[in-house]
């Protein structure tokens, strides 16, 4: 019913374009009107095999007629646009244009279409601890798992509604006017799955309706002064998930072959025996405010925004906020060359939550710890970075671009709190074009990136004991692991300190219907500041492709792309972790 | 750093330096100082076939109005065309079309001033290859653009058509997303994409994945690319790598990879309803196969997790 709702509104919206300019563009004077119609149809049949036929494409036992309508009228500044096409109740799209006596612009897209999502059958989700190497001596662990509902079709069906108008005021085109308005619905059932506790691993998926809308709305004015722009701009959007919530019963725990310790194992949990919604998503909203700027500067321009974005998440009350500025200065140096310089930086600020728990093992021997603690964001931060670049026309068929750029992030709290480590990162690239002729153009680009000081995880690889000395519990004289945990420090990572990037590539057209691309790119990532490896990564991925294009009605694509991505992954078997 | 990453770095560097001592004096064709303007009906004469097409073009209807404030003809673009007309040689005048001469571009500029703009801001189209003309033809009817917009990239990009056709995609070879709603081929204020923050490009679509959670997954908020490739991956939802490997690549495996497991089949004694079978691999297989099996809210979560000690509840 609401797919059909969709297709109502799609066609009143495009209808309204029509009427609005029809009469603008049919006025006497050389009036143009282009415009095609499409009819056919198409039939499926399936004959009971699994309907994903690929993620985009899916196969529906049904036959369905399919339409495609363009109509494009113009009259000197008047003019409007339809283009679409229905293929059936969930895949069609229609996008419309309009220009009205050079004042007035509207836009507006219409799209429907599906996406299939695979099905995890979870079998791989089936094993029982043995406690010999043989396999026979059974132990206490087990993992089993169970599909309710094992007919279901994922997927999702996602609709989207965008418009936007541009109005310049009669007499004051000095003033421009924008606004726009988007809306995502995506509905459709997703796979959730849920696990059990210790006891009874049991992993369960089940359906979970999926039903988003997200809801944004743009707004700007801009303000033409001659030798300068300034504007303002602001940006709402709201995130809606209004699908049921899945449940699942988390069981009593207790000893899994026993049955036994049921207290014991509760006092270590959160929440047992009790029907719990799960795969949850907030209600995000966001608000955003942005002045900006544009204005001539000796030979050069200069523009700048500064910007203020909100982010909350609606559930939790939690508040993300960023503040920062964009300057940037481009100028021509010569017939042959520009500059360009930017700076950038943003501060953002996140709140931090307090999570509060069940106390540990409470009124149990060697319990009563208190694991209460203050969530600090990874988003805290302060990112700055500036970059120059230069262009240069070396010779009439040969371009060349350089830059250099810095970059660093201080996060407050990453990879523990108030770490005060950051980030910094040196680039510099060059790119050359070569056009040998009108028939053959070479590319070539390297890229060069030094990071000292990486993104790490606080909880993830770690090689050395971290901050502090591993004690044992002053009760049970045992170290238990959440122990451990507050004493990790990551230093084991995969991202690089250097980093070389080449990209090559030869596109030649001997013929108006014929081209052929050769390419070839190169990585080469390496960290050689970690203690116990030095990671390395290459990719290798040459690639050749052929167009044949004899005729405009049809076209023949060959495409061979060889990848090869080699890496010293440091993964690391924590013994005893646990 | 390795002995190879030096060598590199110094080809690089050698590289660059070569390119710089490569300079052309060289002039793109435009018509001579003394030439006049000689009117769309002389160009008519011989360019008949264009002539007739050009009142239904998008140039031809936009700005050919009639009026002597928009009136724009052939040698708006082509500039003065008498000592052409008079010789009938195609160096003598300009020809924004030519994309072998990317410097004819300028004339499409002269008009289209915000392009211009943004051509010396932004990492545009237009520095680096034929001009204009690659990408548009003025003559054209419905659209000035050469093919569809997408297919028109891709004629360049052709590592990025490569990989629109891997298995995972966005939806830009089925036509449901073109280049433009990410890329600004004309060039913008950032390196790459349509907005200042890239991440903030992926949210405006995948809003869901934005927060703030209470339990974050901090590559979220450092850069949707670590793990996604946006154009097209052999893995599932774009992942750069498969997982578990694209998780091990921070994360340590759970200690329960290193048990054995029985062999045969298996019911829980406390459930005897749940079994399965088991095999000596089986926690190899249910641990390091797929880590969102578990941990589906990947991007982040407002749930905790089952356990007091977790630091975070990705596991829900």
């Amino acid at each position: 019913m609401r797919r059909v709702r969709w297709i109502w509104v799609s066609s009143v919206l495009i209808g309204a374009i029509v009427w609005i300019c029809t009469p603008a563009v049919a006025q006497e004077g050389n009036a143009v009107y282009t415009g095609s119609l499409f009819l056919g149809g198409h039939y499926t049949g399936i004959d009971e095999s699994i309907k994903r036929v690929g993620e985009f494409n899916r196969g529906e036992e049904e036959g369905m007629g399919d339409v495609g309508l363009y109509v494009l009228g113009r009259r000197d500044f008047n003019m409007f646009e339809l283009d679409g096409r229905f293929y059936d109740p969930d895949e069609f799209g229609f996008r419309g244009r309009a220009r009205i006596d050079d004042q007035f612009k509207l836009r507006l897209d219409v799209q429907s279409f599906q996406r299939q999502r695979a099905t995890d059958l979870l079998d791989n989700m089936s094993v029982r601890e043995s406690k010999d190497r043989e396999g026979i001596a059974p132990g206490g662990k087990m993992i089993t798992n169970e599909d309710l509902d094992p007919t279901a079709d994922y997927g999702y069906n996602r609709r989207e509604i965008r418009t936007q108008a541009e109005f310049s005021p009669r007499g004051a085109d000095w003033l421009t006017l924008r606004a726009a308005h988007r809306t995502i619905l995506e509905s459709g059932d997703d796979q959730r799955v849920s696990s059990g506790h210790c006891s009874s691993c049991h992993m369960t998926s089940q359906t979970a309706e999926r039903e988003n809308r997200t809801h944004a709305l743009t707004g700007e004015l801009e303000a033409d002064a001659g030798k300068a722009i300034i504007g303002y701009e602001f940006d709402y959007r709201i995130f809606q998930p209004d699908g049921e919530v899945a449940t699942v019963l988390f069981d009593s725990a207790s000893h899994p072959v026993n049955g036994g310790a049921g207290d014991e194992f509760a006092s270590r949990l959160n929440f047992e025996d009790s029907v719990i919604g799960y795969g949850a998503l907030p209600e995000v909203e966001k608000m955003a405010h942005a002045l900006k700027g544009r204005a001539r500067l000796g030979n050069g321009t200069l523009v700048g925004r500064a910007s203020l974005a909100t982010t909350k998440n609606k559930d939790t009350q939690l508040e993300a906020t960023a503040t920062g500025g964009v300057l940037q200065y481009a100028v021509r140096t010569s017939a042959k060359t520009s500059l360009r310089a930017r700076v950038n930086v943003r501060r953002v600020e996140n709140d931090d939550y307090f999570v509060d728990v069940p106390t540990w093992r409470d009124g149990r021997g060697g319990g009563g710890q208190d694991f209460d603690y203050l969530r600090l964001s990874a988003m805290t931060r302060t990112e700055l970075s500036g970059n120059l670049e230069l262009k240069w026309k070396a010779a009439r068929r040969t371009t060349a671009k350089f830059l250099a750029g810095y970059e660093s992030i201080d996060r407050d709290n990453v990879p523990f709190e108030d770490a005060g480590e950051t980030t910094t990162r040196l680039i510099g690239q060059a790119k050359v074009t070569h056009r040998a002729s009108g028939q053959a153009t070479l590319r070539f680009g390297y890229r060069l990136e030094l990071t000292d000081k990486p993104f790490t995880h606080y909880s993830g690889v770690y090689e050395t004991r971290g901050n502090g000395v591993l004690e044992l519990n002053d009760v049970s004289n045992q170290a238990y692991y959440y122990q451990r945990e507050q004493l990790k420090v990551m230093d084991v990572t995969t991202e690089p300190t250097s980093e070389h990037r080449i990209d090559a590539s030869v596109a030649l057209r001997p013929s108006a219907t014929v081209n052929l691309n050769l390419g070839l790119k190169i990585g080469l990532e390496a960290n050689s500041d970690l203690d116990s490896i030095d990671y390395e990564r290459t990719l290798f991925q040459p690639n050749a492709t052929i167009t044949l294009a004899p005729d405009p009605k049809w076209s023949l694509y060959g495409s061979y792309t060889f990848t090869m991505d080699e890496s010293n992954l440091p993964v690391l078997v924590p013994l005893m972790d646990g | 750093m390795t002995g190879y990453c030096r060598r590199l770095q110094f080809l690089g560097c050698v590289l660059v330096v070569c390119t710089l001592l490569v300079a052309s004096t060289a002039v793109a064709g435009t018509p001579p100082d003394d030439a006049a303007y000689v009117g769309n009906e002389t160009c008519a004469m011989c360019h008949d076939e264009i002539s007739a097409e050009y009142p239904s073009t998008m140039h031809g209807q936009v700005y050919w109005s009639g009026s002597s404030d928009n009136h724009v003809d052939c040698e708006s673009c082509h500039g003065p065309g008498s000592a052409h007309a008079d010789e009938g040689d195609a160096s003598l005048i300009a020809n924004p079309g030519n994309t072998d001469e990317p410097g004819n571009s300028e004339w499409c500029l002269s008009c289209h001033t915000e392009l211009h703009e943004d051509q010396v801001l932004g990492d545009a189209h237009y520095a680096l290859s034929g001009g204009c003309a690659d990408c548009h033809n003025a003559h054209e009817t419905e659209s000035t653009l050469r093919q569809a917009s997408s297919d028109l990239c891709m004629d360049c990009h052709t590592d990025i058509r490569a990989q629109a056709n891997m298995p995972s995609h966005h939806p830009i070879t089925e036509g449901l997303m073109q280049c433009t709603d990410c890329h600004n081929p004309h060039g913008q204020e950032t390196m790459h994409t349509a907005t200042a923050d890239e991440n903030e490009l992926c949210f405006s679509c995948h809003a869901s994945k934005e927060g703030p959670f209470i339990f974050e997954h901090e590559p979220v908020i450092e850069d949707c690319g670590i793990c996604h490739n946006p154009h097209g991956t052999v893995a599932d939802n774009l992942l750069v790598q498969t997982e578990p490997a694209l998780c091990l690549s921070c994360h340590q495996m759970h200690f329960h990879t290193q048990l054995a497991g029985i062999e045969g089949e298996f019911t829980m004694p406390v459930y005897p309803e749940r079994g399965g079978e088991s095999s000596i691999d089986g926690f190899k297989e249910a641990m390091l196969t797929k880590c969102t099996q578990c941990h589906m809210a990947i991007h982040g979560s407002d749930e905790p997790a089952q356990s007091i000690t977790a630091p975070g509840a990705l596991s829900r």
